[in-house]
């Protein structure tokens, strides 16, 4: 069909194949699709490459903010990232905290003046500010900002605080990822599509291939739509149905992070690059985190890595107005590609963060969509948007209830004090332990009363249980060490998982019915992936530590399982 | 007059030095402060990487035979450790890690169970609710990498009080240096043994049997059958008992300790001169640094980035250095580090070793001659010197051969410089 056809209004009918829709993409957009459709009565089959929330949404800063940073030139975004911060706080209550952001304005000829524009300008940002449940924001002289946060430098003549919601991004896409399972979807993780099969003559879509990487399985499932939701990849997967890359462009922007070992911060600050771009600190979950970095990205999508480089950009920008970063213990980095909309020109800050759905039955691909750009706050949104477009073609009546129900874990709440009682386990575990399960703690907590060794603590750092990573592995889809680490932020506090990784393979291992040998290699894996994470990071005494967590896994596993590095998991077929 | 020797440094190659330097009639002081390398060491004793040998004895289907060592080096394991080393021509001991891994080794601390001597016997393993010890999994494990040894995980009791749940590995062990606690704990595993008909079994047990030398001796005795411990990385109880055996020889041996740490070093004339913190300084003819390289401390990474002002470093330096100032450090391919060729310092993005490259934080160290000198009257030894990773054993055969060059010099003794016979 030519370039530029009017989009088919063409239905399709429910059921004419083994799935009505196949999904393609386990981040935060395609779990949302693949839940709102089978709420809405679809039969739904998502594939994802890796792990649920490997891309971008595994890897932001974690914040469900209202994004003031595009109220000047993008309204709508702010707005809608706001109506649905309010939404996922509803159905999602357990997963979000409140991040309050302090932004000083230090003292130049032009500072009141800045200040003053600066109060109007939040001002504004307040009137959406309800929709999220956030507080409005307040202007602070000197001395307030000096006590709100003692480590502020800098001769300031004052600032404003404003409200932000924290979340852990991971957890964001496994609950969505088990609400749609439960509710018969079908979630394929570590399974690859190779083809979207389409018609000769219409051009329809009609199956797609796929390959699970880790046993090398091959397979087809025959489907009506095709909802390509694999954000910065998005352009490979037009690829697979025939379309050009361009049809489903987007412009990749790496952003990193860097994680500290502590909440250095009470608040969240705002910062300036040496290039004027808007940098934080956050105190995010038990540990600070400062971001990000946004640069045009031409790497390998599966191997995103934060460079040495980016780190000290982003450090010495923290500095100028919280000058302890520098001391600071930092324990891990990450990175992610976000999937902006494709503009050729504009600087990287400067694109929108909008989203938009484009039917491909324009480029002579009825039944195939792309989700491109969008955020993790209005990622509900941007998926009831797909849906609704899905719902035409299959003509449904249904309209989406996702805003209304619970996501598992969401419905109750569940005093940790109590459980920590029950289970006999630290507070603090169990604190955590809600924070990542909701009222699905239950299950963890039946898995212990069942069996009261699955009350160790696995992961001292974070802290983690034996019964969550068994949880994990049968209720969760985790597959290996770092799917696990995804799920309960296992192996990322102070040791980088020297302490618990070996024991958490074997356990996936055991769980999985794998041969020891597998559980090890998976932890190999994980660690040298994390320690090629925290390298670019590393201050003097970790460099000590550094040097001496190499000499133990080699006294230990030797140079052969170092070597792992980069190699796919060979697993028994 | 006899030389006289200072070495820095109290791991297995500031001992290896010191031992050879009084061996040859010098005067030896010996400064030790802190723990580094050997004292994490988990109780193997390699003489090279052990999973290149399990390759290349896989490649040539020949059965894993211990090599002959210089006999210095076996001399000094002997007189300075507990260790047992295997007799050249002897098969290698086997040792077992608590992650379910059984490796090689050329020798080890005694208290570790050596698969290879456990012949046809069952060995058990006892249950523990300790959060790294899963004796079940571990049981799976060993039975994959082990096949040809016989395992069961048996429901012993081995933890007497309810807080040896959560303790660490070390406060455990030193619970069994108590003499009625040991007997306590063979009375449980007595009926397990007697049950897998006594002298057909084995015990294996965690890293908890004693900081004292010969507690798992003391208990295979009293069970009548071999028992040992599994080592793991992390629970310093092979080093404790490491530093105690270092204690006793030090303490007979008529070599002066100093407990400081060296913090400055000079030269005037043919005089070192080393100064300690909290102490007097030293002085003598010789100074063997064996500090340890990075993991010891003796090797600083200090990039300029760190405690700058916020905008940034106003100074380039080295970003490696030595605690003393001398010359020679080297990071990456052994070449002298200088100044940073960025004012941040060096991109660390490939510290860690990949595809058995090593990695740059391993291949920092000081530059040494080959006759381990690195500048007049400066030897080094141990990982300091290193531009590689290092095993215990050729780190010991670092330690003596800078020990035997600084005694004697003059003298122009060659030694052997092959770490084996």
């Amino acid at each position: 069909m030519a370039d530029g056809a009017p989009p088919s209004t063409k239905t399709a009918p429910l059921g004419a194949a083994e799935v009505d829709v196949v999904v393609i993409g386990g981040g935060v957009n395609g779990v949302g699709v693949a839940r709102d459709a089978t709420m809405r009565g679809l039969k739904v089959a998502l594939f994802e490459r890796n792990d649920l929330a490997f891309g971008a949404s595994g890897n932001s800063s974690g914040m469900i903010h209202g994004g003031p940073r595009y109220l000047s030139y993008d309204p709508a975004v702010t707005e809608t990232s706001c109506r649905d911060s309010g939404h996922i706080q509803a159905i999602a209550p357990h997963l979000l905290f409140r991040i309050p952001f302090l932004v000083p304005v230090a003292s130049s000829a032009r500072a009141r003046v800045l200040l003053t524009l600066m109060d109007a300008f939040f001002e504004g940002y307040d009137e959406y500010q309800p929709l999220k449940r956030g507080k409005p924001h307040t202007r602070l002289t000197p001395d307030e900002m000096r006590a709100l946060e003692p480590g502020l430098h800098g001769d300031i003549v004052g600032g404003i605080s404003f409200d932000e919601w924290g979340i852990d991004g991971a957890r964001l896409c496994v609950t969505n990822a088990l609400d749609a399972k439960e509710r018969g979807a079908r979630v394929h993780v570590g399974t690859t599509v190779e083809a979207i099969e389409r018609r000769e003559d219409t051009g329809d879509v009609v199956a797609v291939r796929w390959r699970d990487l880790r046993n090398g399985r091959t397979g087809r499932v025959t489907t009506s739509a095709v909802v390509n939701a694999t954000g910065a990849w998005a352009p490979v997967t037009a690829s697979l149905g025939g379309l050009t890359a361009g049809r489903a462009r987007v412009r990749p922007g790496k952003g990193i992070h860097v994680a500290f070992d502590r909440r250095l911060t009470n608040y969240a600050i705002a910062a300036r690059t040496i290039d004027n771009r808007q940098i934080f600190i956050e105190p995010w979950q038990n540990i600070s985190v400062i971001g990000t970095t946004d640069d045009d990205y031409y790497g390998d999508l599966d191997d995103v890595v934060a460079t040495s480089e980016e780190v000290r950009y982003l450090v010495q920008g923290i500095a100028r107005v919280f000058p302890a970063i520098t001391e600071a213990r930092a324990i891990h980095t990450w990175a992610g590609v976000r999937p902006t909309l494709h503009a050729y020109g504009p600087h990287e800050d400067a694109l929108s963060r909008d989203h938009r759905v484009v039917d491909h039955a324009a480029h002579g691909a009825p039944g195939l969509y792309s989700m491109i750009g969008g955020k993790l706050a209005s990622y509900r949104l941007f998926a009831e948007e797909m849906t609704d477009v899905l719902a035409r073609r299959f003509q449904l009546g249904a309209s989406c209830a996702t805003h209304k129900s619970f996501l598992p874990g969401g419905d109750e709440a569940v005093d940790p004090f109590d459980l920590a009682e029950r289970l006999e386990i630290d507070a603090v575990a169990a604190r955590r332990l809600v924070y990542r399960h909701g009222s699905r703690s239950r299950v963890i907590e039946e898995r212990i009363a069942e069996s009261p060794r699955e009350a160790a603590v696995v992961c001292p750092c974070e802290p983690v249980l034996e019964a969550e990573v068994r949880h994990a592995v049968q209720g969760e889809l985790a597959r290996s060490v770092d799917d696990v680490s995804r799920r309960t932020r296992l192996g990322l506090g102070a040791c980088g998982g020297m302490r618990c990784a070996l024991r958490c393979g074997q356990i996936v291992a055991e769980e999985r019915g794998l041969p020891p040998r597998i559980g090890r290699e998976m932890a190999v894996r994980f660690l040298i992936n994390k320690a090629r994470a925290r390298v670019v990071a590393l201050g003097p005494e970790q460099a000590r530590q550094e040097a001496l967590a190499i000499s133990s896994v080699r006294s230990e596993l030797g140079v052969r399982e170092l070597s792992l590095d980069g190699q796919a998991e060979s697993e028994p077929r | 007059m006899s030389r006289r020797v200072i070495v820095v440094g109290w791991g297995v190659a500031g001992l290896a030095a010191a031992y050879a330097a009084a061996e040859r009639g010098a005067h030896v002081a010996l400064v030790g402060e802190g723990a580094g390398a050997t004292s994490l060491c988990p109780g193997a004793v390699d003489d090279v990487d052990w999973s290149e040998r399990e390759a290349a004895a896989a490649v040539v289907g020949a059965p894993l035979l211990a090599p002959a060592l210089d006999d210095e080096v076996r001399a000094f394991v002997s007189t300075v450790t507990d260790w047992d080393l295997a007799q050249a021509g002897q098969p290698l001991p086997r040792l077992v890690a608590t992650t379910g891994i059984v490796r090689t080794a050329r020798g080890r601390d005694p208290a570790l169970l050596d698969l290879g001597s456990v012949g046809d016997r069952t060995v058990l393993v006892p249950r523990a609710p300790r959060a790294s010890w899963d004796a079940d999994a571990l049981v799976a494990s060993l039975r994959d990498e082990a096949p040809g040894v016989a395992f069961e995980a048996i429901g012993a009791p081995v933890l007497r009080f309810a807080d040896e749940a959560r303790i660490a590995d070390a406060d455990l062990a030193a619970r069994h240096d108590d003499d009625a606690r040991l007997a306590w704990l063979a009375a449980r595993l007595a009926p397990h043994v007697e049950r897998a008909g006594r002298p057909r079994a084995a015990v294996l047990l965690g890293p908890w049997l004693g900081l004292a030398a010969g507690r798992a001796q003391v208990l295979a005795a009293r069970l009548g059958c071999p028992v040992g411990e599994a080592m793991a990385s992390q629970s310093l109880v092979a080093g404790l008992r490491f530093e105690r055996a270092r204690d006793r020889w030090l303490a007979r041996s008529g070599i002066e300790l100093v407990r400081a740490r060296a913090v400055g070093f000079e030269r005037t004339g043919e005089v070192c001169r080393v100064s300690l913190r909290g102490a007097p300084a030293l002085e003598a003819d010789v100074v063997i640094l064996a500090t340890g390289g990075l993991v010891g401390g003796g090797l600083v990474y200090d990039p300029p980035e760190h405690r700058a002002a916020p905008d940034g470093p106003e100074h380039v330096r080295a970003p490696f250095r030595v605690r003393f100032p001398i010359d020679g450090v080297r990071v990456g391919d052994g070449v002298a580090a200088g100044v940073a060729s960025s004012v941040f310092g060096p991109v660390l993005d490939h510290a860690w070793p990949r595809a058995g490259a090593a990695g740059s934080l391993e291949r920092a160290g000081v530059l040494a001659g080959p006759d381990r000198a690195a500048a007049p009257g400066v030897f080094v030894a141990g990982d300091v010197a290193a531009s590689e990773h290092r095993t215990v054993l050729a780190a010991v055969h670092a330690g003596l051969d800078a020990g035997a060059r600084a005694a004697a010099i003059e003298a122009g003794e060659r030694r052997k410089t092959a770490l084996f016979a």
